[in-house]
């Protein structure tokens, strides 16, 4: 019955959204990096963040998979989530110095930290692709 | 837009769900995200209290993904 929940509450987040929706959920989870001539504004972290929080959503699913007794998956799922942490790590750190900077309006340190939260989190979406770790977002992939 | 697109996004929804419901986990948060950006994302103003939980919930998974993993006792 849970299952059958879940399951209803992703089709019905879908089927409202409709397709407009759907384009801005790629979009956040797309990761791009910015420029200074694009500043980092609350509402830019929090689209980013959003889709940051899907793309980890998918890792901590994967992990627990990979931690589950009785094993679900082989156990050389913790090699790749070994491989994918210092990605993740770096973003852990960063994102407390990039919301400092945000609120701060700091945007030429912004900027940068940012990019490197992008870059940490793009590198750890490849990774996932690469071992076939699920991203719950068509476009993500 | 492409059915097949819609298709795709609703069945990697429902296989992430899955699978953090077959390891008896609660798939809440994922859901609350991909809801979220499927009803209001890309918003033109956030409030506080959206940065705030958005915050708390990412650097929630962040914190669980990153932790040491256990022992392997197999």
């Amino acid at each position: 019955m849970k299952k059958q929940i879940a399951s209803l509450a992703v089709v019905l987040a879908v089927g409202l959204g409709g397709c407009a929706e759907l384009k801005k959920i790629e979009g956040a989870a797309q990761l791009a990096t910015t420029t200074i001539d694009n500043p980092v504004t609350p509402e830019r972290m929090y689209e980013a963040e959003s889709g940051a929080t899907v793309v980890v959503s998918g890792l901590v699913g994967y992990r627990r998979t990979c931690l589950a007794k009785p094993r679900i998956i082989p156990k050389s799922c913790r090699g790749v989530i070994e491989a994918i942490q210092p990605y993740t790590k770096q973003a852990e750190v960063q994102l407390p110095v990039l919301r400092k900077f945000v609120k701060e309006n700091d945007q030429i340190n912004a900027v940068q930290v940012y990019n490197l939260i992008m870059d940490s989190v793009n590198s750890a979406k490849s990774l996932m692709t690469q071992n076939n770790v699920p991203i719950p977002i068509a476009g993500a992939q | 837009m492409d059915p097949v697109a819609i298709l795709n996004l609703i069945a990697k929804g429902v296989q992430v769900a899955e699978t953090l419901i077959q390891v008896g986990e609660n798939a809440l948060p994922a859901l609350k995200v991909i809801w979220g950006l499927a009803t209001g994302g890309a918003k033109d103003t956030v409030t506080q209290e959206e940065m705030d939980e958005a915050e708390a919930t990412l650097d929630a998974l962040l914190a669980e993904f990153n932790a040491p993993l256990p022992p392997d006792d197999e």
